[in-house]
């Protein structure tokens, strides 16, 4: 399962569109005002709740509704990501996407990213 | 304020060996400003450790609670009695009241305490005071030497100060370097005209671990009995 | 009445010549004593550095000791980063006691420059607070605690000062302060960049400090340009001009343009009002001390 937090802005109206071509089905949307709202304790919480990885998906840089919203999402996700390798999880289940909200094939890009790193390394395993 | 850094992770889950119930305490006072253990931070603690338990099988049961001021007593009475671990996101100050306030719990560092400073912009935290008991910012426009000089000259600046920087670092202002500018723009140079004496440090944490007693706040014997303590 | 052959020689008008040593690192006295016999006789008195760079070597006061045994004059120096004022009073007795008279009061490299910056620092007294005590066991007879002291110590007190650290408006008034505060002769950094050096002087000289202090100008026989751009960019508080840098880059012998150029600046200080001598920082090159005191005419 792949939890999405998706701004208003950008990141749900890309998502939404890549979900209508379907093959969707790990995907869970949420959507919050700005990525940059999103805390640290609940992208953790998500990984106690059964997700495998987590995308921040929000504004292309620069371009921020909030205008350095998806900058400090950016910032928070690589924190992010690094606690979860020190508390025992494979690296890369947390990653930031930046985009415009027509673009719905980098959001399916990066779902599939997430998919890959999470099957790949449950091989190794 | 003081200002404290979160211990990594790594770190506090090595102290947590052997723990079964884990309390992450947050303060909203000096860790929450400087961004080290409010409760944003003991929420995302108490998260991480939660999840690594589950993920190791640790066993632990994990909570989180943040009071407003750790070092304060009457704001730690929720805590009164728990017998778990604490992981205290409060400076040392807290840490310590807490587990005089809960003997039967192990209270372990969450956090590491630095010093005593103010924020310089958006996440940086700088040194201002180191407490020494007898202070003369009046002399020195308002700049600590014995904090912001690295040698704590009094007499200062050393051989050492180029270009208004300190030789401990070019991210570092002279703090001397400073205070001469800052005299001259108030026309006070007079002040650094005199010799400074050797300075009596028993103020200071040289003179032993401190004990302040503000009198006129000590209660009397009508209080005292009042509160049932006589 | 001279409290050292160092007072004696600067009291009297004499250009004056110190020279610095380095303590070895670890118990060589051997070593320390060759280099004291080649040295002998070069300078009027011998700086033996104080942990220099918070590095650890063997301490002043033993070396100075092992100087005096040798026959020559040791200017202690005493830094404030690692001594508290009762080991400093306490040192100073003891080094008195022991034959020593000479002792520079300087506040000392922070430790972490050297090989320990783990340690804790000291630093209970900055440089002019350490004359002020000195002084007072000299010339009161009391410890800082006002205690008598039967057989106070004899001492001939000096002080640093940079002319090239900023700000450089604000050197000259330190330096008055720490003759205020007992500084009876002060050895300044390196001069490389004379013109600054000039400049300081002559405010110096203004301010009439030249009658109340022995100044000693600094000089440096610089190796090659690769040694200058080291002291340019790596020692605290040391100003190179580029054209001293160019000169030794652009010299076909290195060496031997470094020496000139430090004979060059000797004679250049003499020229100065208000200097009475010169202190020659030769860092791990004291064997060439001889040869420049010689070329330079002020062997004493």
């Amino acid at each position: 399962m792949i939890v999405c937090y998706c701004c208003s802005r950008s990141g749900m109206p890309a998502a939404l569109r890549a979900l209508e071509g379907g093959g969707m089905d790990d995907v869970l949307l949420r959507e919050v005002p700005c990525t940059g709202a999103v805390e640290g304790w609940e992208v953790l919480r998500c990984f106690r709740q059964g997700a495998d990885g987590v995308l921040l998906v929000g504004c292309l840089l620069q371009n921020c509704a909030h205008h350095y919203g998806s900058e400090v999402a950016s910032r928070r996700a690589s924190s992010l990501e690094r606690t979860l390798v020190e508390v025992g999880m494979s690296p890369g289940r947390v990653a930031m996407v930046h985009l415009a909200e027509n673009q719905a094939d980098r959001f399916r890009k990066a779902v599939e990213e997430m998919r890959s790193t999470i099957s790949g390394k449950e091989e190794e395993a | 304020m003081i200002i404290a850094e979160r211990k990594p992770l790594a770190e506090v889950l090595s102290m947590l060996e052997g723990a079964r119930s884990i309390a992450v305490l947050g303060c909203r006072s000096c860790t929450a400003i400087c961004l080290a253990g409010g409760e944003k931070e003991a929420k995302e603690t108490c998260e991480a450790i939660s999840l690594h338990s589950e993920l190791k099988g640790r066993g632990w049961e994990v909570m989180t609670l943040t009071v407003e001021r750790a070092c304060e007593k009457e704001f730690l009475e929720p805590l009164v009695g728990f017998s778990g671990t604490v992981v205290s996101m409060a400076c040392g100050v807290g840490a310590q009241v807490v587990q005089e306030m809960c003997p039967d719990a192990r209270v372990v560092p969450g956090v590491n305490t630095s010093n005593m400073g103010a924020p310089e912009g958006m996440g940086v935290f700088t040194e201002k005071c180191t407490g020494c008991g007898d202070c003369v910012l009046h002399l020195t426009a308002g700049i600590c030497p014995i904090t912001r000089c690295a040698k704590s000259l009094l007499n200062g600046p050393c051989g050492g100060s180029q270009n208004g920087r300190c030789e401990v670092s070019p991210d570092t202002p002279c703090a001397w370097d400073q205070i001469v500018r800052a005299l001259e723009m108030q026309g006070r140079t007079d002040l650094l005209e005199t010799n400074v004496p050797p300075k009596d440090w028993r103020p200071s944490r040289s003179g032993g671990p401190r004990r302040i007693v503000n009198q006129e706040a000590r209660p009397g014997e009508a209080e005292n009995e009042w509160r049932g303590k006589a | 009445m001279s409290a050292s052959l160092l007072q004696e020689a600067l009291d009297d008008g004499r250009f004056t010549v110190t020279a610095e040593i380095g303590p070895p690192r670890s118990c060589e006295t051997e070593r320390l004593r060759e280099v004291a016999r080649m040295l002998k006789g070069y300078a009027h008195a011998f700086n033996l550095t104080d942990n220099q760079a918070a590095n650890v070597r063997m301490s002043s006061m033993a070396s100075s000791l092992i100087c005096l045994q040798e026959g020559l004059e040791p200017v202690m120096q005493m830094t404030c980063r690692d001594r508290n004022r009762i080991a400093m009073q306490s040192d100073i007795i003891g080094a008195c006691a022991l034959g020593v008279r000479n002792v520079l009061c300087i506040s000392g490299d922070h430790q972490t420059f050297g090989n320990h910056p783990q340690a804790k620092n000291v630093y209970d007294l900055d440089s002019i607070q350490e004359l002020m005590v000195l002084r007072r066991m000299r010339d009161e007879g009391t410890n800082w605690s006002g205690e008598t002291l039967p057989q106070p110590p004899q001492l001939y007190l000096g002080a640093a000062a940079n002319p090239f650290a900023d700000p450089f408006e604000f050197r000259v008034t330190r330096l008055a302060k720490k003759v205020e505060a007992g500084a009876q002769f002060i050895q300044t950094q390196c001069v490389l960049d004379i013109e600054r050096f000039r400049r300081f002087m002559q405010m110096a000289v203004e301010r009439g400090l030249h009658e109340r202090t022995h100044m000693i100008a600094g000089v440096i026989p610089l190796r090659s340009h690769k040694a200058a751009l080291f002291m340019k960019n790596k020692v605290a508080g040391m100003s190179v001009p580029d054209h001293v840098v160019e000169r030794l880059r652009r010299a076909s012998d290195p060496k031997e343009e470094g020496i000139r150029l430090c004979v060059e600046t000797i004679d250049e200080m003499r020229s100065i009002r208000g200097v009475h001598g010169v202190h020659i920082t030769a860092i791990a090159w004291e064997d060439i001390i001889p040869r420049l005191v010689t070329e330079a005419g002020i062997r004493p």
